[in-house]
């Protein structure tokens, strides 16, 4: 153990293991509250507060670069309310400016004392990460994991409903601050592993794609620790494969990819599965009009005409067509399409005025889409009408009785 | 404040350049800036400020050089590019505006960075320079005679972009007006919102290209936001706030020169300071102006 600590990629790998679990849990807070940026914003804005620590403390103290980062984010977040409340200035415009006001004044100060040491803070350097920031990440990372499911309630309540919140008695304002400064912590950190323009990738990418698995809070959390984990360690892995190729930028790309994969083929509104739906969709509506299609045929005893194979397949799958035509559960599922086409034809003609001629093709699109439920609706609010505009029969209610 | 600073720096030549260099640079985000800012864009001028990096790597392999329009081309596209995924992610759900952002420009920086260590030896573009630019070491660089004048090939390439801003100022002022404020009157008159959105966009991501060598990705965004940000505190009107943009382009262009001088600091960083100190002048007077 001690050797794999030891060994570089080894202390590498555990700080993106480390790193991956923080990022993961508190970036899901970041972006189901709509901060993304404004994380964008703190990375930026600590670097002041950095370089005066690195400046301050030559033998890097982790605590005196960690404490002045906060008081310089802090600051940050304190005059970007200040221009907000006192001038016309959009939140947007505010956010920019502190970002690359304060990271100028940085760089000013990065140019002026020439700090050791702060490359690792601007271009990211996981090597950087030594015994001391290691022990510090281990320890912010127990404090989040031990926090945040402890207080997770609590800070999803302060998170999407602070009035509420506030009513119930929780120490908002607390709340905020510690989640804050967590947050600062971690940045800071990370800084060090990506560089200060990338600690947006390892906070927003994994919980932004996080949101394609699960739709619940708790899920999300677990989702983007375990893909900010696996995009830092691939990240770190590559990177010493190939040496000299940066760990930063491999870091924020594999996590892209992790997004890239989670908004393809996720569950919860991925594209594959979108596709899916769409294409289910369509085929259940080509099957619908054909089973109409034969409905009308053999209640007028005529020919229903060529189908396509493809649709005669899917219609015998869902049992609507049997050997010898259309079954019962054909024939009730054709009815209660004609009946929800006949009475929005006749809602359309009677509640929103429109003429008979004009109703047929928005009833054909409608009819796929209302249900039973709907459809008893319409029935009640147009008095049970038996006859649509163009005079052909609404076929009741099933359950009801009537003719075949 | 000692007068010695003042003589050196209008006595050196080099200081000159780089202050009129710097004044270009800011004129020429300034311009676009300002109708990011009032559009509510400002942080898609802080995406393309960044994503524009690997535009200019591509650009740099396939010419060679810092000065062609390959590269000018590349970044251009990328930062188009940019904006584009993330208007598409954010159209097709699931993906917030902002959290989109932050994951589409950290992809393209981070593509910029690997693809310029992969060919560090063929490009040769300081990754410094990237995050904090270098006007002090570009103002040595290539030299072009105009006029009999010996002129440093950067304060061409900023003044061209100024010229740049200016000229889409000139050219579809009133489109740009419109589509800012009354984007169904610019549909309803046929002036093409979105071309003009993508035309703006279009100019900020070739104004960013000339930034990039006087102050880097991310203080360009302050470049974008700075100028027009004071104009927009002190007066009420576009064409006043393009006027006092030039105006802080002027005087936070010789502050940061002074500042530079004086600290022995970056001077890019220095004109964003500048600036800041200047905006914190105009609001103060825009408290008190409120307040009486």
């Amino acid at each position: 153990m001690i050797d794999w600590f030891g060994s570089a990629v080894g202390s590498a790998l555990t700080a993106a293991l480390l790193l991956g679990i923080s990022c993961g849990v508190l970036g899901t807070f970041v972006v189901a509250r709509r901060m993304a940026l404004t994380g964008d914003m703190l990375s930026h804005a600590v670097l002041p507060g950095v370089v005066a620590g690195l400046v301050w403390s030559t033998t890097r103290t982790p605590l005196v670069v960690l404490g002045c980062a906060v008081v310089a984010g802090w600051l940050g977040s304190v005059v970007m309310q200040v221009i907000l409340r006192t001038t016309r200035l959009k939140p947007d415009a505010a956010l920019a400016l502190v970002l690359s006001v304060f990271f100028a004044v940085g760089i000013a100060m990065v140019s002026r004392y020439q700090p050791s040491g702060v490359q690792a803070f601007l271009f990211g350097q996981v090597a950087a990460i030594d015994g001391g920031d290691l022990k510090l990440l281990v320890w912010v990372t127990v404090v989040v994991l031990l926090l945040v499911p402890w207080g997770f309630r609590v800070l999803r309540l302060v998170s999407f409903d602070p009035a509420f919140a506030r009513l119930l008695g929780f120490p908002v304002r607390w709340v905020e601050a510690g989640f804050f400064l967590m947050l600062t912590v971690v940045i800071v950190i990370a800084m060090q592993a990506v560089g200060v323009v990338l600690v947006s990738a390892m906070l927003v990418t994994p919980a932004a794609g996080a949101r394609f698995w699960s739709r619940s809070l708790s899920g999300m959390v677990w989702v983007s620790c375990v893909l900010a984990v696996l995009g830092g360690m691939v990240g770190v892995w590559i990177s010493s494969v190939r040496t000299g190729l940066p760990t930063g930028p491999l870091m924020a790309l594999a996590v892209t990819v992790c997004f890239v994969v989670s908004a393809w083929f996720g569950p919860e509104g991925g594209w594959l599965q979108r596709r899916l739906r769409v294409l289910r969709e369509r085929r259940r509506i080509a099957g619908e009009d054909v089973l109409k299609r034969m409905w009308h045929a053999e209640q007028a005893g005529g020919d229903a005409g060529g189908v396509s194979v493809r649709v005669m397949k899917d219609l015998k799958a869902r049992e609507w067509v049997g050997e010898g035509g259309l079954t019962e559960a054909g024939k009730r599922h054709a009815r209660g399409l004609v009946r929800a086409h006949r009475l929005w034809e006749t809602y359309l003609t009677e509640r929103a005025a429109f003429k008979p001629d004009h109703v047929h093709d928005e009833a054909e699109r409608a009819e796929h889409w209302i249900d039973d439920e709907q459809k008893r609706d319409l029935a009640e609010k147009l008095g049970f009408p038996e006859k649509d505009p163009h005079g052909s029969p609404i076929p009741p209610e099933e359950g009801t009785g009537g003719a075949e | 404040m000692n007068w010695e600073i003042w003589q050196d720096l209008l006595q050196s030549p080099t200081s000159l350049w780089l202050m009129l260099a710097s004044a270009f640079t800011v004129m020429a985000c300034g311009v676009p800036g300002t109708f990011l800012v009032v559009r509510r864009m400002s942080l898609a001028g802080d995406a393309i400020s960044h994503s524009v990096l690997p535009g200019i790597v591509i650009g740099f392999l396939i010419s060679g050089t810092l000065d062609s329009p390959w590269i000018l081309g590349g970044a251009a596209l990328s930062g188009w590019l940019t904006v584009m995924v993330i208007g598409w992610l954010h159209r097709s759900g699931s993906v917030r505006e902002d959290a989109a952002t932050g994951i589409v420009f950290t992809a393209m920086f981070a593509i910029g960075v690997v693809l310029l260590r992969l060919y560090a030896g063929k490009v040769d573009l300081d990754p410094d320079c990237v995050l904090f630019g270098n006007l002090e070491t570009a103002i040595h660089g290539a030299r072009v005679g105009v006029f009999g004048l010996d002129v440093p090939q950067i304060v061409l390439v900023t003044g061209g972009a100024a010229v740049l801003g200016w000229a889409m100022v000139g050219l579809i002022y009133h489109r740009l007006l419109v589509g800012s404020f009354d984007p169904s009157l610019a549909a309803l008159t046929g002036q093409a919102p979105r071309r003009t959105e993508s035309i703006l966009l279009g100019v900020t991501a070739l104004v960013v290209v000339a930034a990039f060598q006087t102050v880097g990705a991310v203080m360009s965004v302050a470049l974008l936001v700075l100028p027009a940000a004071s104009g927009l505190l002190m007066c009420r009107r576009v064409p006043a706030i393009l006027g006092a943009v030039a105006g802080h382009a002027v005087i936070s262009s010789i502050g940061g020169m002074v500042i530079a001088t004086w600290a022995g600091c970056n001077l890019g960083a220095s004109v964003v300071i500048c600036g800041a100190v200047l905006l914190v002048l105009v609001w103060a007077v825009s408290l008190r102006k409120r307040n009486r």
